[in-house]
């Protein structure tokens, strides 16, 4: 078995250069180089540790880099140099063969000199033990020269070297006891009666175990991070020089000062690290923070890590410009963020190029709505007397004066403003001209252009109080300007683009009707242009699709021809937005929708939700996508727009990361934003509001996410623990077979990924957000056999059922493509359906009769079988449910429903797995059978043949037919895992499971007498398969299969005459594993395996097909 | 989430707060002692990674039932952590791997052993898989090096073991000591949970061993000649579930109402902890105390605007987690 890719926890950065960035996942190291990131090299380095600290020598070759380095993670060590050259493939060669010690390493220190009489001591390395000792040795010959125990014999959960002279070594220890225990191995160090070190400074005042340490020798700072969540500065000196500290102290405890308690992370902090003066900590939060150390206050927060928590930092400290800072998180990205030096006194207001401030404003009145034009340069604003203010905007929160561009008492007190390229972030609107529409609380609405505000076109006075006014986009020269006037009403202007003839020319066209409810205005519209047809918004939440209105010469009024009543709720819809051929919508539901507009077979098009996104806790009010922005790469959008409790935020949807965070107290009534680039690869933001009537204006520049210095090395995938990866498929991608999988995660995500097994790279396709809570199993639903094989399809769609916590199924078609132009994969996801057991709840009638159902039942696992014998495209999806039911649902992907058909609680216990398997007799007559395993380790298998023919009705209570056929005792507790696989005997099959006991266990089974009930023939096991529970088994033919467990072993059997036999295993490096997927290389007769739990693994298995032939010889 | 909702997910938890256990883990033993009859003839035992305390009460209960009296039991308990009195259970503060700590726990055996020893310790869970079944290694480890000094022949040594991929090198090293290891599931230990225990019986060091306690006993490594990392030679121990089939599973969703003559009635843990680690920093949380980076504007004087969002629907629900954490959340 070979590995073809291993995804997992990030747990050692460090830098080399400028260049390079090490990293280690599980045994693996890798050579990420900035520069050239195809050029990234990667290595096992250990064999069955996970990597948990490089080390580099002191003396380093620069340019080009060549550097010595130390490995080491659990009890292995091994060293290394490193080569590289500029854009190019960079070399790793052991020096040393790998070593493993008797105990856990926790820190390793290159030695500079050693004892004064022997000549040098160069590449001698000092390794801090977990028992809180210190072996000296020297790794090239491969000898232990010493080993220093301390007095204090206990387990560490950190420990950290200060200096690089052996005789003046320090180590400090850092216990489950809460303290942190200094002492010196070398010839400096105080000796016991029995040779031992001295424990000889102790510090405490943690409350919980140590988990990181960090020094500053500059400085003379010692830091730790503990359990208590806290991380203390403590100021100790210079360690290695200064014997004052080591001078035994007159009070019994000495205790160094404790400068700052550093409160600020959610959660535990796990590691540390010195930034000059300045200290970073990263915790299981999934923060990193940056503090001063002068002040005791937080500087940055750097937040982007998926889910539980960051495990590695490494910092580039600059002599001159930025300083980098890397973390690796457990969600296996890795990301950089660049440390600006000016930023240091962010404590204070106004840096050069951040700020945040109060403009001053004398013009008449007081300021209502404020907006940004010409890219942020300009700015217009109007206040509750009805002027209209301008003003250019020039150095920090300077403005030159404000200009009164118009007067009308008609607008006093309520007044609408909005400017054509308002949040256009295209860059196209500069070549356009920029025009101002107001509109009054008596109908009148008044427009001009920005480069003439002298000439003013006043509209055909509308009807009641003007709600709102929108700007469609640039068509053929002109505009369309939307006016909602009272009672749903939408008057249409066109308005001619005249950047040399004045005046305006405006036409009116036609009038929408908005649905009838309460708030009847638009507040976004967009055109489509492959249908002619406009797409609406509303302040009800709908979204609307109309007809064009443009050429109607007869004013008549439009009704929507389909629309999606109170789609985002009662908050509203903030935008539309149409780009790349999809209708987008967001609302102040804190979620954004993909829409499709679909032909019916009778009656026109409507609009269909493909898919719900939610940003989560990040955000809860979104105002704005932006698919196109200064510096954001084509595709790599959106950028989302919107608020978070009190600060206003503008966040990478691809990156997951924020961009943008200005404290502006909240969502205003009036607010506006602009970027433009700035120089290099930096972006200029502006945004203003008002806030209690004045104009406040944040200004500053950021990195620009897709410069060469990005941000995401390496993106993550799952935040938490992956509890299923399903294979849907391959696609083609220029020539090369591109593995299509899904997996879902304890993080209430599911990530669609696709893997290309020739550069050994996995990468994330889309993220689907719509459980609410952690998801346990995913099942694909396999096209029936009459769809030929395909060999290397461009596309490939697939359906399939993900389900979890809260009791939630939801159900997916996704459709990947390659696109030959942008030379990238293309990824739809319809969200089809999805069912609660609470709502089912919820809608029953008779349900006062019943238990109540319990929302905190959760779906372990599912399986998935066609009911199709010809009757069209219904699926049965089974669940194993905790609350010992069994259930079924059917799919139905046209109507996207799904219904529980019958639920049965025979087993009474949480049911843990389910397998399928159908039989077809002929065209018309299909039997499907079901396999149950649950926490007692019985296994039951049931024919649920009847179930496609079961109506849907209000009873879901177990039918009469449905009793098991069979029941076997195969196990002592937990089945976790069931396959059925096929013999070569028609009409009898193996059902494989795996149990929580270590055993794996086989029964046949036939079913070939349709008349009889189904037939037990034969069941055999081995009790212990491996040394912990099995959480996978799959058949790979009727002679192999093969099983894997929490130990971390892959193991191929073979069966032969009711007996398994053990052939061949591999240590997998992923931990937790809780599932197991098998499928076939498209070339050839590969067989591929994986892996998932902490991290997923991918295996090649070599041509088994041979060994079935050896193996009957 | 309601407080209620943990009641629904974990039978156990509910049930030992109805019954007055400190921890769920009290019937991890009650089930272990069902199928091995661990507390047969046991007077004196000790009790490492104690706290809260539900093994000690177990214990207490136990062995003074079967001694009327109850005046030759002897019940030590040890802990990192303080934890509240128990009566007749005599308490140690401190760390097991610590070499000051075993020899206080061993004074109190000399010349009388103990006849059972338990360890129920878990590490600090860090969520690295490595680290973590290396500390729970350690543990045992230590527990073991106590046990060797203070169990008398033919004792028995029960301690909860994480079963990763290392487990077999800790059987390795148990049967070098015990002669029958089993490792046994109790029912109320989850399905999903990664701990099992060993039940080591019959004590029998090998013939000169002598009991040191200043080094710590050292995992096994893989013995490469036998390919024992990847290969099929690995020292397996029998596996046994323990408990009646008819218990409770501890992995279902039962609804808050069992009995369906008895309402249900949310009852506060038995025992809160005593000054977790974490108290001071969930204090400063809950006052929103904690440092946060701040672009100090020029208006920041200001008070706050009405005008806030509403507070967003969806909240990852924390779910089980599926390793070890269930015993320590307990407590909380
Ligand atoms: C699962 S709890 C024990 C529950 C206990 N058996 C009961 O029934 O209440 C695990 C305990 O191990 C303790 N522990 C962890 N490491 C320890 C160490 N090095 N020394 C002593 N106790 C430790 C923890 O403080 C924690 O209280």
């Amino acid at each position: 078995m070979e590995t073809i890719l291993l995804a997992g926890p990030v747990t050692a950065l460090e830098f080399v250069g400028e260049d390079i960035l090490l990293s280690g996942e599980g045994p693996y190291l890798t050579v990420n180089q900035l520069d050239s990131p195809a050029c990234h090299v990667s290595r096992r380095v250990l064999a069955r540790h996970h990597i948990h600290g490089i080390r580099l020598a002191p003396q380093q070759v620069l340019a080009p880099v060549k550097t010595e380095l130390a490995v080491f993670g659990g009890k292995e060590l091994q060293v290394l140099e490193l080569r590289s050259y500029q854009e190019e493939r960079s070399v790793l060669q052991d020096l040393s063969p790998l070593r493993e010690l008797k105990d856990w390493i926790w820190d390793v220190c290159w030695l500079k000199h050693f004892l004064p009489n022997t000549s040098t001591c160069q590449g001698l390395l000092a390794v801090a033990l977990a028992h809180n000792s210190v072996l000296l040795i020297d790794p090239v010959a491969g000898r232990e020269i010493q080993e220093v125990h301390c007095e204090e014999k206990c387990i560490l959960y950190s420990a950290l070297f200060v200096g690089h002279e052996w005789d003046h070594l320090v180590l400090v220890s850092g216990t489950v006891f809460n303290q942190l225990i200094l002492w010196r191995p070398g010839n400096c160090g105080l000796k016991n009666e029995e040779g031992r070190a001295r424990a000889e400074k102790r510090i405490e005042g943690h409350h919980g175990v140590i988990f990181g340490l960090a020094y500053q020798s500059d400085c003379g700072f010692l830091a730790s991070a503990s359990d208590d969540r806290s991380v203390r500065l403590w100021k100790v000196g210079d360690l290695t020089v200064d014997e004052t500290f080591w001078k035994p102290s007159i009070e019994s405890c000495y205790q160094p000062m404790c400068l700052h308690i550093l409160y600020g992370h959610q959660a535990r902090v796990w590691a540390i690290r010195f930034l000059a003066d300045k200290l970073l900590s990263i915790g299981e939060d999934g923060a990193c923070l940056l503090w001063d150390c002068h002040h005791g206050k937080v500087l940055q927060k750097l937040e982007g890590h998926r889910g539980k928590g960051i495990r590695a930092l490494a910092v580039r400290q600059a002599l001159e410009g930025v300083h980098w800072v890397a973390t690796g998180g457990a969600d296996g990205g890795i990301r950089q963020w660049r440390i600006d030096r000016e930023e240091k006194d962010h404590v204070e207001v106004e840096t050069k190029d951040k700020w945040l401030i109060r403009l001053q404003f004398d013009g008449h009145g007081s300021p209502k709505i404020v907006r940004l034009a010409d890219r942020g340069r300009q700015m217009l604003v109007m206040t509750d007397m009805g002027s209209i203010y301008s003003s250019i905007l020039g150095a920090p929160g300077e403005v030159n004066s404000w200009q009164l561009l118009t007067e009308d008492p008609d607008f006093q007190s309520y007044s609408i403003l909005e400017l054509s390229s308002n949040l256009d972030m295209s860059g196209a609107s500069h070549m356009q001209a920029e025009y101002c529409a107001v509109g009054s609380i008596c109908g009148r609405v008044k427009v001009f252009s920005l480069s003439h505000p002298d000439v003013v076109e006043e509209l055909k006075k509308a009807k009641g109080k003007i709600h709102n006014l929108c700007w469609g986009p640039c068509l053929d020269h002109s505009r369309m300007l939307f006016v909602s006037a009272s009672d749903g009403q939408v008057y249409c202007w066109q308005v001619l683009d005249t950047l040399k003839n004045t005046p305006l020319k405006v036409f009116q066209c036609g009038i929408l009707l908005l649905p009838s409810c309460r708030q009847r205005w638009l507040t976004g519209v967009r055109y489509l242009p492959e249908r002619n047809m406009w797409v609406c918004g509303d302040r009800r939440g709908s979204v609307l699709l109309y007809n064009d209105m443009r050429n109607d010469a007869v004013l008549g009024t439009f009704e929507a021809i389909s629309f999606l009543f109170g789609l985002h709720g009662k908050q509203g819809v903030t935008s539309v937005e149409v780009w790349d051929g999809q209708v987008y919508s967001s609302g102040r539901d804190g979620c954004f929708r993909i829409l499709s507009v679909r032909d019916m077979p009778e009656g026109g098009p409507i609009f269909e939700v493909l898919r719900v996104l939610r940003l989560g806790p990040s955000m809860e009010w979104i105002e704005r996508l932006l698919f196109q922005a200064p510096g954001l790469e084509w595709g790599k959008g959106p950028l989302v727009m919107g608020f978070h409790s009190t600060d206003f935020i503008l966040w990478d949807f691809v990156a997951k990361e924020t961009l943008l965070t200005v404290p502006c107290g909240g969502g205003h009534r009036s607010w506006t934003y602009s970027c433009s680039m700035a120089s290099g690869s930096l972006v200029q933001d502006s945004f203003a509001y008002i806030k209690q009537g004045a104009v406040y204006m944040y200004h500053g520049t950021r990195f620009n996410p897709g410069s060469s210095h990005q941000a995401v090395t390496k993106a993550g995938l799952h935040g938490s623990k992956i509890t299923c990866l399903c294979h849907l498929g391959c696609v083609a991608a220029a020539g090369e077979a591109v593995d299509i999988l899904v997996t879902s995660s304890e993080d209430t995500t599911i990530s669609v990924l696709s893997l290309q097994p020739s550069r050994g790279q996995i990468s994330p396709l889309a993220s689907l957000t719509d459980h609410i809570s952690s998801v346990r199993a995913l099942a694909k639903i396999h096209p029936g056999k009459t769809v030929p094989a395909n060999q290397h399809p461009e596309t490939l769609s697939s359906l399939f059922v993900s389900a979890g916590g809260r009791a939630e199924l939801h159900s997916y078609r996704v459709t990947i493509g390659w696109d030959g132009r942008r030379k990238a994969l293309t990824c739809q996801v319809v969200h089809l359906a999805m069912h609660r057991l609470d709502e089912h709840w919820d809608r029953k009638k008779n349900r006062h009769k019943t238990i109540k159902m319990d929302p905190e039942t959760r779906y372990m696992c599912l399986a998935v079988v066609e009911a199709g014998d010809c009757k069209g495209d219904g699926v049965i999806v089974v669940a194993a449910c905790s609350d010992g039911a069994v259930r079924a649902f059917s799919l139905q992907e046209e109507q996207r429903r799904l219904v529980l058909l019958w639920e049965s609680f025979y087993h009474q216990r949480c049911v843990l797995c389910v397998a399928v398997f159908s039989q077809c007799w002929d065209t018309h007559c299909r039997q499907m059978f079901l396999c149950s395993g649950a926490t007692d380790g019985n296994i039951a298998i049931w024919d649920i043949s009847e179930s496609a023919t079961k109506e849907e009705n209000e009873d879901s209570s177990a039918p009469q037919w449905l009793t098991p056929s069979l029941l076997v005792s195969a196990h002592q507790c937990g089945v976790n895992c069931l396959d059925v696989g096929e013999t070569e005997v028609p009409g009898q099959y193996l059902v494989l499971s795996g149990s929580d006991d270590n055993s794996l266990h086989v029964c046949l089974v036939d079913i070939s007498n349709r008349m009889a009930p189904l037939q037990l023939l034969r069941t055999f096991s081995v009790v212990s398969a491996h040394a912990a529970p099995i959480t996978g088994a799959r058949w790979l033919t009727p002679h192999f299969l093969v099983s894997a467990s929490v130990d971390q072993r892959v193991v191929l059997w073979s069966v032969r005459e009711a007996s398994l036999s053990w052939q061949e295993a591999c240590l997998s490096h992923v931990a937790d594993v809780s599932s197991l997927e098998i499928w076939q290389k498209e070339d050839g007769d590969k067989t591929v395996l994986s892996v998932c739990g902490q991290g997923l693994q991918v295996l090649q298995l070599g041509s088994i097909l041979q060994d079935i032939s050896c193996l009957k010889s | 989430m309601g407080r209620s909702s943990k009641d629904k997910r974990d039978i156990y938890y509910r049930l030992a707060k109805e019954e007055g256990w400190r921890a769920r883990s009290a019937f991890k033993l009650l089930q272990l002692d069902e199928e091995f009859c661990l507390f047969k003839g046991v007077q004196r035992a000790v009790d490492l990674c104690a706290a809260p305390g539900s093994w000690s009460q177990v214990l207490s209960r136990k062995l003074k039932k079967d001694d009327e009296k109850g005046t030759d039991v002897k019940i030590v308990a040890v802990d990192l952590q303080a934890m509240a009195p128990l009566p007749g259970v005599t308490q140690i503060q401190g760390d097991i791997t610590k070499l000051s700590t075993a020899h206080e726990i061993i004074r109190h055996f000399e010349g009388h052993p103990a006849d059972l020893v338990v360890c129920d310790g878990a590490p600090d869970v860090t969520g690295l898989h490595d680290v973590d079944e290396y500390i729970q290694a350690q543990l045992l480890l230590a527990a073991l090096n106590i046990t060797t000094h203070v169990l008398k022949t033919g004792g028995t040594f029960v301690a909860k073991i994480f079963r990763g991929k290392d487990i077999t090198l800790l059987y390795s090293q148990l049967k070098i000591f015990f002669p029958s290891v089993t490792c046994a599931k109790p029912r109320s230990s989850r399905n999903s949970s990664i701990e099992a225990f060993v039940v080591c019986q019959g004590y029998s060091p090998p013939e000169g061993y002598v009991p040191n306690m200043s080094n710590p006993l050292l995992d096994h490594s893989y013995d490469v000649d036998f390919n024992q990392l990847e290969g099929p030679n690995r020292v397996i121990v029998p596996f046994l579930a323990c408990g009646d089939l008819s218990a409770y599973d501890s992995d279902m969703t039962y609804p808050l109402q069992l009995d369906p003559n008895k309402a249900y009635q949310y009852l506060p843990p038995t025992q809160p902890p005593i000054s977790p680690p974490y108290q001071q920093a969930c204090h400063l949380r809950k006052n929103n105390l904690l440092s946060k980076e701040g672009l100090t504007s020029s208006c920041a004087d200001e008070p706050k605007p009405s005008t806030k969002p509403p507070t967003s629907l969806k909240v990852p629900v924390e779910e089980v987690p599926s390793h070890q954490k269930e015993d320590v959340e307990d407590a909380h």
